[in-house]
């Protein structure tokens, strides 16, 4: 979740690696995993599209709890952690997956404890998004699942219209003008669905603030705003409800865009891109 | 009569002070404005995106300065006129936090999105029971550790059920913005918050400016004041009223923002002639000048998330704060 812990640089191959260590060491001493314990949002995402129903010990509270989890409904029923060390003893896993950096503590705890532990990074690009799938598909022992999966996504981005020569600009402008720009996840999807990333342009490297002022006097050709709903509750809620912004909105295409979609590196990303590219059809139609 | 002529010139030196802050603030900012565009090509796109900065964006965070900052300084020289306590400010006493609890109350329950005038209302109702609490709690004539003492309690007493609300509250960024809440700011503030907030400030400070003359009275004693004709009880409900509505609805649009009801009414008391009633008006234009300032000075600091308002009005308070009391204990031991 991009609003607690931003993206911080670090080697990503590096974290691959480890993650591929983890798993040897998973991989060789049980054959398929079926008390699969999850920590952490996007690595519930994961779990749900990828192990089978019955396998899933846990997973985070968030998955049913929060306006970012995409998976409430599938989420019900299946037991909430709150990635503790005592709930890990309690659900005595035989997998646990978490993303690196959140409940390290936990984590650690459940090591020491010998619970095997395959932990994951943030991707930053659809490649390693298919990537991870993979790593965790392999982990559950569900490597077709896995592969119908990736299949499934690939085949539904290359239905989208092909970028035209000229790539108009976009942003996705966030609730306290939080963006994303290159070397981020979001920055790719948006390059795929056939634009290009005013907050490149605006020399925001990975995740940032771009200031309400700033993208009125430097506007982008389209403009999507992450926004979980229309209800304010939050001053956050308040900043994308500004009469400025709407009236930016109003000038040039907008469309709001759910952080549900690509806040985690789940099959969700396509869709994410799907709408875009959406946008970007229907411009190059009316132009 | 040299009194009077001291106090009109620094309403006139506070209100240009206030004018040339004005000015500045809308030409402060993130991005440098083209103003020449407006009038040599008013009706290019650009230009257009232009006037939607100034008017928009810079106009009304400037008009909330004035107001909020007008709020706290006037309700601070009226808390400390009517209390008779030189510490007596709504951030210190605990209003501002406790109006803080009320609008965080109406903002994150989703109230606020269906009801937009829940959100002042709240911060109304939360100010107005603190006061009223304080007042209970400490009373007229307390000594300054007794007031203190009660503000330590409201204070941390209504911090503590913000936090609570803030964690419970199912929007994701809800913890986050404590902070606001706790330290105040004006960034990308809107209109939609000056109508919300500027009727019940101006009606507060309307009613806080008629107790002038009873709170002039009220420093000769209770007696003093009685006997010459004015009622206790009526200035008593202005003070509560008035303040509740000035910082209740400044603190629900802006945060709590400490330090300027105390600072504000101190630095210009020697102005008033050291009368309570004179330093009201005076402090509501000299609290206006100084958020005005420090929301200037919020912008020119080059850090990647805009610093809170509170930093810096504490930056100037929490030294002056300590100071004072020192001062008061040498005076009064």
């Amino acid at each position: 979740m991009h609003y607690v812990v931003g993206f911080s640089a670090r080697n990503l191959m590096t974290g691959f690696a480890i993650a591929l260590v983890c798993l040897c060491s998973v991989a060789s001493a049980h054959a398929r995993p079926t008390r699969v314990m999850s920590l952490n949002l996007c690595t519930d995402v994961l779990l749900l599209h990828l192990a089978q129903r019955q396998h899933i010990a846990s997973l985070s509270y968030v998955a049913t709890n929060s306006p970012l989890s995409p998976i409430t409904e599938q989420a019900r029923g299946i037991p909430a952690n709150y990635a503790s060390a005592e709930e890990v003893v309690s659900f005595q896993p035989d997998l646990v997956v978490a993303r690196r950096y959140t409940a390290a503590a936990t984590v650690q705890l459940a090591r020491s404890l010998g619970f095997p532990v395959l932990e994951l990074d943030d991707p930053r690009s659809y490649d390693e998004a298919v990537a991870q799938i993979r790593i965790m598909a392999k982990a559950l022992d569900e490597e077709q699942r896995g592969d119908a999966l990736v299949a499934q996504m690939n085949s539904r981005l290359q239905q989208i219209a092909p970028a035209g020569s000229r790539r108009p600009t976009a942003v996705v402008y966030g609730p306290n003008g939080y963006t994303f720009g290159p070397g981020s996840l979001l920055d790719d999807l948006i390059a795929r669905a056939g634009f290009s990333n005013l907050a490149a342009r605006a020399g925001l490297r990975e995740a940032g603030m771009l200031s309400l002022e700033s993208l009125l006097m430097d506007p982008p050709e389209v403009l999507f705003i992450e926004r979980e709903t229309q209800v304010v509750t939050s001053l956050a809620d308040q900043t994308l409800a500004h009469p400025a912004l709407r009236k930016l909105g109003a000038r040039i295409p907008s469309a709001d865009l759910s952080s549900r979609l690509w806040n985690c590196a789940g099959p969700e990303i396509v869709e994410a891109v799907v709408q875009m590219a959406a946008v970007r059809s229907q411009m190059e139609a009316g132009q | 009569m040299t009194d009077a002529k001291t106090v009109r010139w620094t309403y006139l030196g506070l209100g240009g002070l206030v004018l040339l802050l004005f000015v500045v603030s809308l030409l402060t900012g993130r991005v440098a404005l083209p103003l020449g565009h407006l009038v040599l090509e008013p009706a290019n796109a650009g230009t257009e995106m232009v006037s939607t900065i100034l008017w928009e964006i810079r106009l009304p965070r400037a008009l909330l300065a004035i107001l909020v900052g007008a709020a706290l300084g006037l309700s601070g020289a009226a808390l400390q006129g009517f209390l008779r306590n030189p510490l007596a400010d709504a951030g210190i006493i605990g209003v501002s936090a406790s109006a803080s609890f009320g609008a965080v109350l109406a903002l994150y329950s989703g109230l606020a999105a269906s009801v937009a005038l829940a959100l002042p209302l709240g911060g109304l109702l939360g100010a107005g029971l603190s006061v009223a609490l304080i007042y209970v709690l400490a009373g007229r004539d307390a000594s300054i550790l007794t007031l203190i003492l009660a503000g330590v309690a409201v204070n941390s007493f209504a911090g503590a059920l913000t936090a609570l609300v803030l964690n419970l509250a199912p929007n994701p960024y809800a913890i986050l913005e404590i902070v606001f809440w706790l330290l105040g700011s004006l960034a990308d503030r809107s209109f939609v918050h000056v109508w919300l907030a500027a009727p019940f400030i101006l009606l507060g400070s309307a009613w806080l400016l008629t107790t002038g003359r009873a709170l002039d009275a009220l420093s000769l004693g209770e007696d003093a004041a009685q006997s010459l004709g004015f009622s206790l009880a009526r200035l008593r409900l202005a003070v509560i009223g008035g303040t509740a509505l000035c910082v209740g609805a400044a603190v629900a649009v802006s945060g709590a923002i400490g330090f300027v009801g105390l600072v504000i009414p101190h630095l210009l008391r020697p102005l008033a002639g050291h009368r309570p009633g004179a330093l009201l008006g005076l402090s509501a234009f000299g609290g206006a000048a100084l958020l005005l300032a420090a929301d200037i000075g919020v912008r020119l600091i080059p850090s990647q998330a805009e610093l809170k308002l509170g930093v810096v009005t504490a930056l100037i308070g929490g030294p002056f704060f300590l100071w004072l009391l020192l001062r008061s204990r040498r005076v009064a031991p």
